[in-house]
Formats: structure tokens, sequence, C-alpha cells
């Protein structure tokens, strides 16, 4: 019985366990118990005739390693045809909805108040400049005809028109 | 995604920490990380695949499992299994799912198997143990083929070969020790034929 510092203790039976099991590769092997397997398989010619054995098979086996690259042509195909995600049954798609949903509403007061004013802003330009001119002919008039009380819907004196 | 406690993840191998890392950031719809994750991880995901069902259908599997990756990766949970594990789980039942599905025939074809010992061609000797090999993987049950394939030819850890199988480390080392067993017997009689 084997024992280190931080490893667990390894019996013969146990190393014996590790090579039938795992094979000659002993980066394979438990992390835990590896350093005082190895040491025990160093110390004992029975298990180093088992590892022999494990290794002539490993190496049969290793005969059929396929050397594998990532494929980018694959690798393409595949980004471009991801689908949304999912979190908790909501797509991610959906979830950007939600996100942008106050934002959507607050633009659309937006553009409804431009729209609004758009409609609006030709009308009372109008009115403005048909008062700016009633104003103006107000004025006008009392200046021409010094009558302050005339009404501006009364016609006007023949040469108002001159005036302007 | 739950976090572990500090000391568990200072003893695992930096890929595995930067794996979390890229789920995480997955989880965000980033593609960039996906791609990295992708990349990182494909060889060993085709490798396995082309195991088990044919060159197209493996590269099928890939795209479905990195698929179900990128969809998944906010439900994902750190629950001492590492990313790879998890990953190689999908493509192990995925390829289940298509040998089931499809009845994959096991059996390589007849005129592969007609090679003799006796071939002075290098690369014809080395293409017949090739099959001789294939032949006798192909005779394992398949839980010990698995184990196999990921513990040999992925080097994958006895904990990530467990977690893909969904089976303990006792069971794993059960599985491991009868598939080589039962792999020198099959061996020893191809080099006794």
């Amino acid at each position: 019985m084997m024992t280190t510092s931080t490893q667990q203790s390894v019996s013969i039976e146990r190393v014996e366990t590790l090579i039938e099991a795992y094979g000659s590769n002993t980066r394979c092997w438990p992390e835990e118990e590896r350093d005082a397997a190895m040491t025990l398989l160093a110390e004992t010619p029975a298990l180093q005739q088992r590892y022999k054995e494990a290794q002539q098979l490993d190496t049969v086996l290793l005969a059929g390693q396929l050397e594998e690259q990532p494929d980018d042509a694959l690798l393409a195909r595949i980004v471009d045809k991801l689908p949304p995600q999912q979190v908790a049954g909501v797509t991610v798609k959906q979830q950007e909805r939600w996100q942008w949903w106050p934002t959507s509403i607050a633009a659309g007061f937006a553009v409804m108040a431009i729209v609004f004013m758009v409609m609006n802003a030709p009308q009372q330009g109008i009115e403005n400049e048909q008062l700016a001119l009633q104003e103006m002919d107000y004025w006008l008039w009392e200046e021409v005809t010094d009558q302050a009380s005339v009404d501006s819907s009364e016609e006007l004196p023949a040469d108002f028109m001159s005036m302007l | 995604m739950t976090k572990q406690p500090a000391s568990v993840v200072q003893h695992r191998p930096w890929s595995e920490i930067e794996d979390h890392g890229l789920l995480q950031r997955i989880a965000g719809a980033n593609k960039q990380a996906f791609t990295e994750l992708a990349r990182r991880h494909m060889p060993v995901m085709l490798g396995f695949a082309r195991r088990y069902v044919s060159s197209s259908d493996a590269e099928d599997v890939v795209q479905e499992s990195l698929t179900r990756v990128w969809i998944k990766a906010g439900q994902w949970q750190d629950r001492g299994v590492s990313p790879r594990s998890w990953i190689m789980r999908i493509v192990y039942n995925l390829c289940m799912d298509k040998l089931r599905s499809e009845r994959w025939d096991t059996e390589p074809a007849t005129d592969e198997l007609k090679c003799s010992a006796a071939t002075p061609e290098r690369a014809y000797e080395h293409d017949c143990r090739q099959h001789q090999l294939t032949r006798a993987l192909q005779a394992l049950p398949e839980r010990q083929r698995s184990a196999i394939f990921l513990t040999v030819y992925h080097t994958m850890s006895n904990r990530e070969t467990a977690a893909v199988l969904k089976v303990s480390i006792e069971a794993l080392e059960s599985l491991l020790s009868r598939g080589r067993k039962r792999l020198k017997e099959i061996v020893k009689q191809q080099g006794e034929s």
C-alpha cells in the first residue's frame, strides 16, 4: 500500500484495475491516484507485465486514430443557419422585441407629434398670415382713412392696393 | 448560469474555464464566442460521430449538436461537468438516435475485408490492419466501444467520459475493462487466422 501526501493510497489490485480499464496511457488514469499508482507500478514486476500487455493493445488501438481538423466550410454553414436562442421558453428575438417595446412606443408618440405639427403647421401659418394681413389692413386703413372703427371686412378704398 | 465556488474552478484545466466563459458569452447571442467554441471542439465531435455514422451524417450530427449548444447555452448549468462532456453527450445522443432511426449497418463492406497478411505493400497492410481494428471495435457492445473511443481516441478524462455515457466512474471502469479484454481476444483471434 502506497500513500503520498496529496494522493489517494492505491493497492496492487487497484493498479491492475487501472491498467485494465485505462490502458498504458497513464495520462488517462484518474489524477488523484496517478502518482501513487505509477510509483507502485515501478516497484512491482507483476504489474509491469500487465502494463506491457496493455501497451500492445494500445499500439493496435492507436493505429486507428483519425486526425480531424476544424471544418471551416461546415462551421460557416452552421453559423449562417443559427436560429434564435431560447431562454426559459422565450426566444432572443422575442426578448429583443420586448426590450424595444418602450422605445417603439416613445418613437410612435414622437412620430405622431411630428405628423400632428406638420399637418397643423401650414394651416396655422395661413391663419397667422391672414391675421397679420387683417391687422395690416386695419392699420393701413386707419392710417389712410383715419377711421379707427371701420370694419376690415368693408371694402377697401380704391387707392389701397397701390399703397401695398 | 450557476457559478461554482472559486476553489472548484481553480482545479479545473484552463481550457475548461475558457469553455465556461465562451458558453456565457454564447448565452448572450455572441456568434464570435460560438465560432471559437465550435472550432475548439469540432475535430473531436466530427471524429467521434464518424466512428458511428457516415461522413455526411456525421456533419449533420455536428451541425445539429452545435445548433443545440447555441440554443441551449443560456440554460446550461455548471454542475461540475465540463462543457466538453455536455457537448459530447449531445453528439453521442444524436449518433445513437441516428443509428436507431436508420438501422445503420455496422458491418463494414465485404470487399474492404478482403485483405491478406501476405500482401507485400505496406500501405495495403496498413489498410488491412485498419479494417481488422474497425471490425474488432464494431464487434464490441456499443457502450464498451463508446467508452474506448472517448478515452483512447479523444483523451477524455474518466469523469468526462462517465458524464457523456451517464454512468458512474465504477461502471465506466467496468465497461472499459470488459471492452479492452474482449478487444484483446478479437485481435488475438485475428492474428491467428
